[in-house]
C-alpha cells in the first residue's frame, strides 16, 4: 500500500522500486516482517528500463527460479506478455530458456497493483541520503528532505540511479533514466561508512514509432503456437500474440557510425565505467568486428495499446541526427520517427567481492544489496538478487539463519559465487555456460530443485510445495519403471526402423531406448505396457531424466564433492597475513575476498593448490586450538567445581 | 578445483629417488585394506592381518595376474598409524623401476597418487602431529610443492607442455564454438553442426593420442630400455653381455647353444636404465630344450624395445643370418658386426645383407666399439640424454592426467558422433580441458566466455 499516515519505524526498508527492489520487498513482506520500499517515484515502480522482454538463454532459468522461490517476475511476465518463445527447442532440454516480450505499462502496472496489494508493505516516496549506522549495524535511513525512518534491515537496490550520468554525443546530464533524477547523496553515504565505489556503464538504444515502420519485406518473428508459462501459477497470457520484426545493419549504416565515433561518449573517452562485452553498443560491435558487414536488429513491440518499438540490437550513445541517420539506412526503418533517441548511462557499483552468500556486506550489519548495485546487468539477474536479499533481510530481523544457494543448487547460487569470489570487471550476465552443473539446474526443474527450500523458509504454500513433490516422484518413479520394463527385438525393432534408429538383438530396456537421441517417448507407446499419460512438461521431464542419466550421476558426483571443500568453512577474521608459507598473491586475494569456505576459496584467480592446502592446515590449526581452549575451560570449571566440594 | 577430497585413499614411492637397496610404497585411507587385497597375493589376505604385522608376498598386475615385484608388505591399523588412517607399506626391491610399478598398479585399483607433503598433512589433520608443528607443515608443503613444481616445469618445458598447452588451447576455442550454438542462438550467428566440432576435435585427438603413446613408450623406457640380443649360436651374444656389463655373467663357452635361458641383465647407460634380454640364439634345430629357447627368443624379440642382431663377421652368412634379418624386417634394429679383432673378419657381405640398417662394429673380446654401442641403443630409443630430462611426460600422475584427459575428449567426440547433444559433449571437454591445465598449471575459469566474447559480436 501507498503510505498513507507518516511511517516513523518498519523491520526491513528496501530502497528502490526497480526489479531487484520489488522482489526485496514482496519477499519481506510475504514473511511477515513490516516492510518499507522507499522509491524516488512510486508511479516508475517495475519499470522496464531497457528492453520490453523477460527471460532469455540463461535469464530464463533466473525467472523460474525467482518463482520456485514465491517471487513475482514469472508471474507478471505470464500475466503482460504479449508474445512468448521456448528458445532453442532444437537443442537440448538444459540449453533451452522461455523468453517474452511484454507490454511496458501492463508490466509496471501489474507490479504495482501487486505491491500495493501486500499486507506488511508500504510505499514511500523520497530519495534516501544516508544510511544510519551505529557500531556497524544499520539502524535506519535519512531522505534528503530530512526525514528520519528506523528499521534493523536494509536492501539498496539502487539500479543505475546511484551517481547515474546519461550521455548522448557530446552532452551529458545526471539522471538514472531518461527523465529521472539520479541518487547523489547516497552514494557518498556508502562511501562514508568504507565501502569502495567503482564505476559502470550500460545503455538503451532508440524507441521509434511503429506506424512509419514499413514491415512488409522484414521477416516476422513469431510466438510460439501453444507458450509455455514461467510460473508454476500459470497465469493466462492474453489469447493472441505480436510478432517481432528482423532487419540488419549494413554497409552504409556501418559508414555513417563509423565516420561519426569521435562523437561517441565512448570513444572520446568522456564514458570511464566499464560496459559489458556482450551487450554491446552498437558504435562497439562496428569497431570490434570491422569484418562483419551486417548486425541482427529486432524491432519489438512495446506492447498492446502502443504503437512504441524498441530497436533491439541498436543500443547507442550517438549524437540524435547521427542516430536518425544510421537507423534510416536499414530496410523497413527508411521512414522511422524517433521518438525516444538511445543513450548511455553511467552508474556507481560496489565491488561485490564485499558480500556474504546472502547478499549482506561484511562491513555493515543489516545492509543488504542487489541488482545493479553489485555489478549486474539485466532485469532477471536483479530480480533474483532481490529476492535473495529480501529473504535474507526478512530472516535477519527475525534472528532466524540466512538462507544461501550453492552452484550445484540454482543458477542464483552460480551468479552470488561468481559476484563474491571474482567481483564484477564488467557488468555481470547470466549466461547457461556458467553453470557447471548446467545439465541438472535446468529451466524445467527450477521448482523441483528448489521447492524444499523454499517451504521451508516459508516463501511458497503447502499446496504449491505438494504438488512439486508429487511431480518429482512421479518422474522419479517413472524413470525407475522404464529400467523394469524389457521389450522383445522382434517389437521393437520396426519403430527403431521408423526412426532410423539401429535395431536391437536382445530384449531392451525401454530407459535404454529412451536414451537413444532419436527415439522419443511417444515412439514407444505401442510396446510400453503401461505407458503414462501425463501433461507434455511431465513426459518432457521423464525424457530428460533418462537421456542426462549418466551426466546428470556424475554431476551430481561433482557436486557432492564440491561440497565437501564448500563445508570446510573459514572464520570471517581468519588472519591470512600471517601465513607466511603462502603466496603473496594468495595472501591478498583471500584478504580481500574473505571466502566463506575452502571450496569459495579454491576458485579466486590466483590461488593455488599449493596455496589451500596450507590454508586447510591453518584451518584445522585454529580450530584444534579452539577445541583444546574449550576443553581447557571445562577442566578448569570442573576443577573449581571440585574444589568447591 | 585440484585438490582431492581428505578421505579418499593415497598412494606414494616413500623412499627418495634413486637407486637404493630398498623401496617402500605407501598407501593410506580408507580403501587400504580393500586395494590391497585386490593386488597383494601371500599367505595371508591384507584385509586379515593384523596391525603392526610384516607379510612376504607378491604385487600382482590385478588386469594380467603377472607378478609385479616381491616385497614384503607391513601393515598398521588406524589409529596407531603414521597418518593414524589404515596404512599399509609395500617394501620391495629398490630402485625407481619396480616401485613405479607397484605404484602403478596401485593407482590403477584405486588408490590416488598422493600430493606432495600429503601423508604428513594428513597425519597433521588426525591429530597425530602436535599443533606446534603446524607451521613447519605448511613450509613442508610449500618447499616440496616448489620442488615439485620445478620438477613438473623441467619436465614439460619445451615442446611437451608448449603441445599439451595448445591442445587445451584448441579446445577451449572448441567449447567456444559449442558454446555459441547453445548460449548465443539468438545473435543471428550461423548455426555450427556437430559435424564442424568433430573436424576440429579429430585432429586435437589424434595428436593427443600420439602424444600419450610417446609418453607411454617413454614411461617403458624410464622403467627400462628393453633390448633383446639375438643371433645365432656362437656369434658372442653372452661376451657382448658382459662387456656391456662389465660382468661375467652369461655363461661363455666355445661350444654353441650354450645360453638355453634367457638371461637379463639391466644397466645404466648415461641415466637410462636399460635391460639386455640375452637369448638362445635363432636357428633350427632339433635339441629340444634349445627349441624351447628359441621360442623365447622370438617371444623376447616381440618385447623388446630394441633388437640387437649380433653377427659373426669372420665367417660369411648362411641361412640363419639371413632369417634373423628377414625376422627384423620392419623393425628398428641395431646390427653388430661382431670380432672384429679376427683377421677373417670381412663385414661387407653383412652390410650388403642388411643394407640401410644401422651397424656396430665391435670386438666383444676385446671391448672394442662399446661406446658406439651404447650410442647407438640411446639414438635408436629416442633418448637423447638431454631430451630425456627436458622434453617428455614422465611421472605417473602426469601420464595418469594425460590419460584422463583423453578419456574425456574421447567420450564427448563419442557423444557428438552419436548425436547427442552438444551440451553433453561441453561436459566431457571442459573435463579434458580441466585435465590438461592441472598438466600446465592453468586452470579454465572464464576462458571459455573470453574466447566467445573476443571472436564472435554478441548481444543486442
Amino acid at each position: 500500500m501507498v503510505e498513507k499516515e507518516r511511517l516513523t519505524s518498519v523491520e526491513v526498508l528496501v530502497i528502490g522500486g526497480g526489479h531487484a527492489g520489488c522482489e526485496a520487498a514482496l519477499a519481506s513482506a510475504r514473511m511477515g516482517v513490516e516492510t518499507a520500499l522507499v522509491t524516488l517515484d512510486a508511479s516508475k515502480i517495475g519499470q522496464m528500463s531497457c528492453n520490453p522482454s523477460i527471460g532469455g538463454l540463461g535469464k530464463g532459468q533466473l525467472v523460474r527460479e525467482v518463482d520456485a522461490l514465491g517471487g513475482e517476475m514469472g508471474k507478471a511476465a505470464d500475466a503482460t506478455a504479449v508474445q512468448v518463445r521456448m528458445l532453442n527447442t532444437r537443442k537440448g532440454p538444459a540449453v533451452q530458456s522461455l523468453r517474452s516480450q511484454n507490454d511496458r505499462v501492463a508490466y509496471r502496472d501489474y507490479m504495482q497493483r501487486v505491491i500495493a496489494e501486500t499486507p506488511n508493505l508500504t510505499v514511500v516516496e523520497g530519495e534516501v541520503a544516508s544510511l544510519d549506522v551505529d557500531q556497524r549495524r544499520v539502524t535506519g535511513i535519512r531522505t534528503i528532505d530530512g526525514r528520519a525512518l528506523s528499521c534493523r534491515a536494509v536492501v539498496v537496490a539502487s539500479g543505475t540511479f546511484l551517481n547515474g550520468v546519461m550521455h548522448r554525443g557530446e552532452s551529458n546530464s545526471p539522471g538514472g533514466r531518461l527523465g529521472e533524477r539520479a541518487a547523489t547523496e547516497l552514494s557518498d553515504s556508502l562511501r562514508n561508512l568504507g565501502f569502495d565505489i567503482g564505476r559502470l556503464k550500460t545503455g538503451t538504444p532508440p524507441r521509434v514509432d511503429g506506424k512509419s515502420i514499413d514491415y512488409s519485406e522484414l521477416e516476422i518473428i513469431a510466438g510460439d503456437e501453444f507458450p509455455e508459462h514461467f510460473s508454476q501459477e500459470r497465469l493466462s497470457p492474453a489469447d493472441e500474440q505480436l510478432p517481432c520484426y528482423l532487419t540488419f545493419t549494413n554497409a552504409r549504416t556501418h559508414d555513417i557510425i563509423r565516420s561519426a565515433l569521435d562523437q561517441s561518449p565512448m570513444y572520446s573517452g568522456r564514458i570511464t565505467g566499464r560496459g559489458p562485452r556482450y551487450c554491446p553498443s552498437v558504435e562497439d560491435k562496428i569497431v570490434r568486428f570491422p569484418d562483419r558487414d551486417s548486425h541482427q536488429i529486432i524491432l519489438e513491440p512495446e506492447g498492446w495499446n502502443t504503437d512504441e518499438v524498441y530497436v533491439n540490437g541498436f543500443s547507442t550513445s550517438l549524437p540524435e541526427p547521427v542516430q536518425d541517420r544510421a537507423l534510416h539506412t536499414m530496410k523497413g526503418l527508411e521512414d522511422a520517427e524517433i521518438l525516444q533517441f538511445g543513450y548511455a548511462v553511467e552508474y556507481d557499483f560496489i565491488p561485490p567481492e564485499n558480500l556474504t552468500r546472502s547478499l549482506e556486506t561484511r562491513q555493515v550489519d543489516g545492509l543488504f544489496l542487489a541488482g545493479q548495485i553489485n555489478g549486474t546487468t539485466g532485469y532477471e539477474e536483479a530480480a533474483a538478487q532481490g529476492i535473495l536479499a529480501g529473504i535474507n533481510a526478512a530472516l535477519k530481523v527475525s534472528n532466524r539463519p540466512a538462507f544461501t544457494l550453492d552452484r550445484g543448487e540454482a543458477y542464483i547460487g552460480v551468479m552470488v559465487d561468481d559476484l563474491i569470489t571474482k567481483g564484477a570487471d564488467e557488468p555481470y550476465r547470466m549466461f547457461t555456460s556458467r553453470a557447471e552443473y548446467r545439465l541438472l539446474l535446468r529451466h524445467d526443474n527450477a521448482d523441483i530443485r528448489l521447492s524444499d527450500r523454499a517451504f521451508k523458509i516459508g516463501v511458497i504454500t503447502r499446496e504449491r510445495h505438494e504438488a512439486t513433490v508429487s511431480r518429482r516422484r512421479l518422474v522419479e518413479a517413472e524413470s525407475d519403471r522404464l529400467k523394469k520394463e524389457y521389450v522383445a527385438p522382434v517389437r521393437i525393432n520396426p519403430i527403431l526402423k521408423t526412426r532410423s534408429s539401429t535395431p536391437v538383438s536382445e530384449p531392451v530396456s525401454l530407459h535404454k531406448l529412451l536414451s537413444r537421441p532419436e527415439i522419443q517417448y511417444s515412439d514407444l507407446y505401442t510396446v510400453d505396457p503401461d505407458p503414462m499419460d501425463h501433461e507434455p512438461s511431465v513426459i518432457a521431464q521423464i525424457q530428460t531424466a533418462v537421456k542426462y542419466a549418466g551426466y546428470l550421476e556424475r554431476q551430481h558426483k561433482e557436486i557432492a564433492r564440491m561440497r565437501t571443500w564448500e563445508s570446510r568453512s573459514i572464520p570471517g577474521e581468519f588472519d591470512y597475513v600471517s601465513i607466511t608459507a603462502m603466496s603473496h598473491e594468495a595472501r591478498e586475494k583471500l584478504a580481500s575476498v574473505r571466502p566463506a569456505n575452502v571450496g569459495q576459496a579454491s576458485r579466486i584467480p590466483g590461488v593455488t593448490p599449493a596455496d589451500l592446502s596450507i590454508l586447510v592446515v591453518h584451518l584445522e590449526r585454529v580450530s584444534a586450538k579452539q577445541r583444546s581452549e574449550k576443553s581447557s575451560a571445562e577442566n578448569r570449571m570442573f576443577h573449581v567445581e571440585h574444589s568447591k566440594t | 578445483m585440484t585438490s582431492q577430497a581428505p578421505n579418499d585413499t593415497i598412494a606414494a614411492i616413500g623412499t627418495p629417488p634413486g637407486e637404493g637397496g630398498l623401496c617402500v610404497v605407501r598407501m593410506s585411507g580408507p580403501e587400504t585394506f580393500a586395494i590391497a587385497d585386490r593386488i597383494f597375493s601371500g599367505a595371508s589376505q591384507p584385509s586379515a592381518c593384523g596391525t603392526h604385522t610384516i607379510h612376504h608376498g607378491h604385487v600382482v598386475d590385478p588386469r594380467s595376474g603377472e607378478r609385479v615385484d616381491e616385497v614384503l608388505m607391513s601393515v598398521f591399523r588406524s589409529p596407531r598409524t603414521y597418518t593414524r588412517e589404515d596404512l599399509i607399506e609395500f617394501s620391495g626391491h629398490g630402485g625407481m623401476v619396480p616401485g613405479g610399478m607397484i605404484l602403478d598398479v596401485l593407482i590403477r585399483s584405486g588408490a590416488r597418487l598422493a600430493e606432495p607433503g600429503e601423508f604428513t598433512k594428513r597425519a597433521f589433520l588426525n591429530g597425530r602431529i602436535d599443533l606446534l608443528q603446524a607451521e613447519a607443515v605448511g613450509e613442508l608443503i610449500r618447499a616440496r610443492t616448489d620442488a615439485c613444481a620445478r620438477a613438473a616445469l623441467r619436465q614439460l618445458n619445451g615442446t611437451c607442455s608448449k603441445q599439451i598447452d595448445e591442445f587445451r588451447i584448441k579446445i577451449i576455442q572448441i567449447i567456444a564454438y559449442i558454446e555459441v550454438t547453445l548460449d548465443f542462438t539468438e545473435e543471428g550467428i550461423p548455426d555450427m553442426t556437430p559435424s564442424t566440432f568433430l573436424d576440429q576435435l579429430r585432429p586435437v585427438q589424434e595428436a593427443l593420442g600420439c602424444l600419450i603413446k610417446s609418453s607411454h613408450e617413454t614411461r617403458v623406457l624410464r622403467d627400462g630400455v628393453r633390448v633383446a640380443l639375438l643371433g645365432k649360436p656362437n656369434v658372442g651374444k653372452s661376451s657382448l653381455l658382459n662387456m656391456l656389463t662389465g660382468r661375467d655373467r652369461a655363461i661363455v663357452h666355445p661350444e654353441s647353444g650354450t645360453t638355453r635361458d634367457t638371461i637379463e641383465e639391466s644397466i645404466d647407460i648415461r641415466g637410462v636404465p636399460v635391460v639386455f634380454v640375452d637369448t638362445a640364439g635363432i636357428r633350427k634345430t632339433s635339441d629340444r630344450v634349445e627349441q624351447q629357447g628359441v621360442i623365447r627368443s622370438r617371444t623376447e624379440l616381440e618385447q623388446a624395445d630394441i633388437p640387437l642382431a649380433v653377427f659373426d663377421a669372420s665367417i660369411p652368412p648362411d641361412d640363419d643370418d639371413r632369417q634373423l634379418v628377414k625376422m627384423l624386417s620392419g623393425r628398428t634394429a641395431v646390427f653388430i658386426f661382431n670380432k672384429c679383432d679376427l683377421d677373417a673378419y670381412d663385414p661387407d657381405a653383412y652390410m650388403e645383407l642388411t643394407a640401410g640398417g644401422r651397424w656396430i662394429r665391435t670386438s666383444a673380446k676385446h671391448g672394442e666399439g662399446l661406446e658406439n654401442l651404447q650410442e647407438a641403443i640411446l639414438e635408436t630409443a629416442r633418448f637423447d640424454p638431454a631430451g630425456f630430462e627436458s622434453g617428455l611426460v614422465v611421472n605417473a600422475r602426469q601420464s595418469e592426467l594425460l590419460d584422463q584427459a583423453k578419456t574425456s575428449l574421447d567420450r564427448g567426440i563419442g557423444v557428438l558422433e552419436e548425436g547427442l547433444g552438444a551440451e553433453m559433449a561441453a561436459v566431457d571437454l571442459r573435463e579434458c580441458v580441466h585435465r590438461l591445465g592441472v598438466l600446465v598449471g592453468k586452470e579454465i575459469g572464464d576462458a571459455v566466455l573470453d574466447h566467445v566474447f573476443s571472436r564472435f559480436c554478441i548481444g543486442k
